[in-house]
C-alpha cells in the first residue's frame, strides 16, 4: 500500500515539482532541450530594475561550468548565476548583475543534481519565457530609481556602498553649503545642500613624486650676498626671482665694466680706454 | 478537496529552518535542535548595503529563545557576517496575549523588527542604517512553558540547530550607496636637499585628510579653482581649465584646518619653496647652471666650499669692445 507524508519538508515538497518555475513553464525550449523539475526547488530573485515575469534566459554551458542568465520582459539579461563544474560543490547559485551586485539565488535539489547540466552539451541554449517563467513570488524585483545606486567609472568599475570622493595629485575637493531656492515649493522656500567644492590647483613637487627613485631635492640659491669696498647687502629675487646687476651707478655713466648676456650665463669684462677708438 | 494553509502547514515542518536543522528527538542537554516545528512557521529577512552578507558563505539562525518574565518569551535572531553578529534581530511574544486571543485555532502573530544601526559617523546620524531587517511569524507557543519552566531560562543554538532557509533571505549588500564622504589625499611633501638635515612635520604625513562624512540626502557639484563642470545626460564631467570655476587660487589651499599654522616656518605648504623666494634668473636669464664667463680685465675666481664667487676687476686684457673685429 502506498504512503502519502501529509506534511513534506519544503524542499522535498518542491523538488519533483516544478517550483520554482511556474506552473505555466513547458520547461524545455524550441530545441528540446529539458529543465528537469528537480534541477531547483527554491530561488529568490531580487535584480535591480527588474521588472515582471522573471525566467531563466540562456545556460551557456562551457567545460568547467554553466552560466544561467535570467531575464524578463524588458532585458534577456538581467543576472547572472555560476555552476562550476570542478570544486567544491555547491547546492546554491548566487546570482549577481552585470557590476556584480546580489541579485538572488537558485537553491538546487542538491548539488548533483546542478553538476547534471553539463550533459546538456557545449554552447548556448535558448529559453523564452513561456519556457522557464519563474513564480511571481520568487521575483522581487528592486526598484531602479530607489536614490542613487552607484557610481560607474569610465572603465565601467561600479562603486557604491559608503563611497569616498578623494582628491589627489593637485585636486583638492573642499566642501561648502549651497543655499538653493526650490521655485517648485509655495513659498519659494530655500533648501540648504552640501556641495562637494572641486579645486584644481595642481601638484608642485609632482617630478619627486612620480621620480621618487631618481629625484634629488634641488638646493636652491635664496640670496646673493654682496660684499664690496663699500661694505656688504644682501640680495633677494624680485617676485618673478629674478636679480638684476649692472655695470654702472649714478656716481659714473661711463664705467669701462661690461656685462654681457649669454645663453645660460654672464660675460664680465671691462672695456680699456686703452684700447678704444681713437 | 481541502487543503492546510501555509502557516499551519509548516506548524508541521522544519520550514522555515532547514530540515535536520529543528524538531530533533533530544539526546543530551536541550538546545534549539530540539525547538518543535509548531513554534515558528515563518520568517524572512532582509540584509543592507553595509552587511557584505553572501549566500554562500553566510547563515541567519535562530540564536537564542529566553523567558524574560512569567508570559514574555524573546526570538534572537543572529548572523554569522564577521563584525555584525552582534547585530541580532530580537522578536518579543506576550504568552498572554497570544492564549487570551485563540479562539480554538492557533494564533499566528507576526512581527517586524530591525537591528541596532550600524554607527557610520559618530557626529551625525545622517547615513546610519541597520544591517538587516527581518519578520518572524510564531505558530503554538504551549511548548515553550515545558521548554523553559522557569522566568530566566534560555535554549541556545548549536552550530547545526535552527537555520534558516537561504532563500528567504534578501541580499542587498553593496548594491546601493549608503553614504557620500570627501577627503584628501596628502600633498606631495618636500624632501630636504641631500646634506641638509631632514624637515621635520609636525604631524604624520602621508596621510588621507577627511573633510566632510555623510553628506545629505541632496549633494551638488561646486566648481573651484581652475575647474569648469559639465552636464551630459547622465554623465557629470569635471575639467581642468586655467582660470575657469573661482579662477586661479591666490594662496595654497590647506588640506585640513590648521595647515596654515602649525607650518608657518615654511616658505609653502608642501615644504617647497615658493617661486619667488628662490633665485631664478640673473639679468632675466634663467639657466640651471648659470655661468660667469671672464670677458677680460676681470678675474674671476670660484669659491665653492664658501659658496662664493669673486670677481675682481683688474682692468688687465681688456678689449676694445666686444663683437667688435
Amino acid at each position: 500500500m502506498s504512503e502519502r507524508i501529509l506534511y513534506p519538508e519544503w524542499r522535498d515538497q518542491n523538488r519533483d515539482t516544478k517550483y520554482p518555475f511556474s506552473d505555466s513553464a513547458k520547461m524545455r525550449n524550441r530545441h528540446g532541450v529539458v529543465i528537469p523539475n528537480n534541477l531547483f526547488v527554491d530561488a529568490i530573485i531580487h535584480p535591480i530594475g527588474g521588472r515582471e515575469r522573471m525566467y531563466l534566459s540562456r545556460v551557456i554551458i562551457q567545460y568547467d561550468r554553466a552560466v544561467l542568465f535570467i531575464g524578463d520582459v524588458g532585458a534577456r539579461e538581467r543576472c547572472f548565476g555560476i555552476i562550476p563544474f570542478s570544486g567544491t560543490l555547491s547546492d546554491k547559485v548566487e546570482l549577481q548583475d552585470q557590476f556584480g551586485r546580489p541579485a538572488g539565488l537558485l537553491l538546487g535539489s542538491d548539488s548533483s543534481n546542478l553538476l547534471n547540466l553539463a550533459s546538456w552539451g557545449q554552447g548556448s541554449h535558448e529559453f523564452d519565457i513561456e519556457d522557464s517563467e519563474f513564480c511571481a513570488n520568487v521575483c522581487v524585483p528592486l526598484p531602479v530609481n530607489g536614490g542613487i545606486r552607484g557610481f560607474i567609472l569610465e572603465d565601467g568599475t561600479y562603486v557604491s556602498g559608503d563611497v569616498w570622493f578623494v582628491g589627489e595629485n593637485g585636486v583638492i575637493l573642499d566642501y561648502v553649503t549651497v543655499e538653493r531656492r526650490d521655485f517648485t515649493a509655495e513659498d519659494n522656500q530655500t533648501e540648504t545642500l552640501d556641495g562637494i567644492v572641486i579645486n584644481v590647483v595642481g601638484d608642485p613637487l609632482f617630478k619627486r613624486k612620480f621620480c621618487d627613485n631618481v629625484f634629488q631635492t634641488p638646493r636652491f640659491i635664496k640670496r646673493i650676498k654682496v660684499i664690496g669696498p663699500n661694505g656688504q647687502i644682501i640680495l633677494t629675487p624680485d617676485p618673478q626671482g629674478n636679480i638684476n646687476f649692472y655695470t654702472s651707478n649714478r656716481l659714473s655713466s661711463d664705467s669701462p665694466l661690461r656685462l654681457i648676456g649669454t645663453e645660460n650665463g654672464i660675460i664680465v669684462g671691462v672695456v680699456s680706454p686703452y684700447h678704444g677708438p681713437q | 478537496m481541502a487543503h492546510n494553509n501555509w502557516y499551519n502547514t509548516n506548524t508541521y515542518r522544519s520550514y522555515p529552518f532547514l530540515e535536520g536543522s529543528v524538531n530533533q528527538p533530544p539526546s543530551g542537554p536541550l538546545t534549539l535542535l530540539n525547538l518543535p516545528n509548531e513554534v515558528i512557521v515563518d520568517c524572512g529577512f532582509v540584509f543592507t548595503c553595509r552587511s557584505g552578507f553572501s549566500y554562500e558563505n553566510h547563515r541567519v539562525f535562530l540564536k537564542e529563545i529566553k523567558r524574560v518574565s512569567n508570559n514574555v518569551f524573546t526570538f534572537t535572531f543572529s548572523n554569522d557576517i564577521p563584525n555584525f553578529s552582534g547585530y541580532p534581530l530580537v522578536f518579543t511574544r506576550d504568552y498572554s496575549v497570544y492564549s487570551s486571543s485563540t479562539s480554538g485555532g492557533i494564533n499566528y502573530i507576526i512581527e517586524y523588527q530591525q537591528s541596532d544601526d550600524y554607527v557610520f559617523d559618530l557626529s551625525t546620524s545622517n547615513c546610519n542604517e541597520p544591517i538587516w531587517y527581518g519578520f518572524l511569524v510564531t505558530g503554538k507557543l504551549e511548548s515553550l512553558l515545558t521548554l523553559l519552566p522557569n522566568v530566566g531560562d534560555t535554549i541556545t543554538n548549536t552550530p547545526d540547530s535552527t537555520i534558516v532557509e537561504p532563500t528567504l533571505i534578501q541580499n542587498n549588500s553593496q548594491s546601493y550607496v549608503t553614504s557620500i564622504n570627501i577627503a584628501n589625499k596628502d600633498r606631495t611633501r618636500a624632501t630636504a636637499p641631500p646634506g641638509c638635515p631632514p624637515i621635520s612635520w609636525p604631524f604624520p604625513i602621508g596621510q588621507t585628510y577627511v573633510k566632510k562624512k555623510c553628506l545629505g540626502k541632496k549633494v551638488c557639484f561646486v566648481p573651484g579653482y581652475n575647474c569648469d563642470i559639465k552636464c551630459y545626460k547622465n554623465t557629470i564631467q569635471c575639467c581642468a581649465i586655467k582660470g575657469s570655476g573661482l579662477g586661479e587660487p591666490c594662496s595654497e589651499i590647506p588640506l585640513f584646518p590648521n595647515e596654515v599654522n602649525v607650518l608657518s616656518t615654511l616658505s609653502s605648504l608642501s615644504g617647497a619653496e615658493l617661486c619667488n623666494s628662490v633665485l631664478l634668473s640673473i639679468n632675466g636669464i634663467s639657466a640651471r647652471l648659470f655661468n660667469f664667463y671672464n670677458g677680460g680685465g676681470v678675474v674671476i675666481t670660484p669659491k665653492p666650499a664658501e659658496h662664493k664667487v669673486v670677481i675682481n676687476v683688474n682692468m688687465h686684457e681688456g678689449e676694445k669692445c666686444y663683437g667688435s673685429s
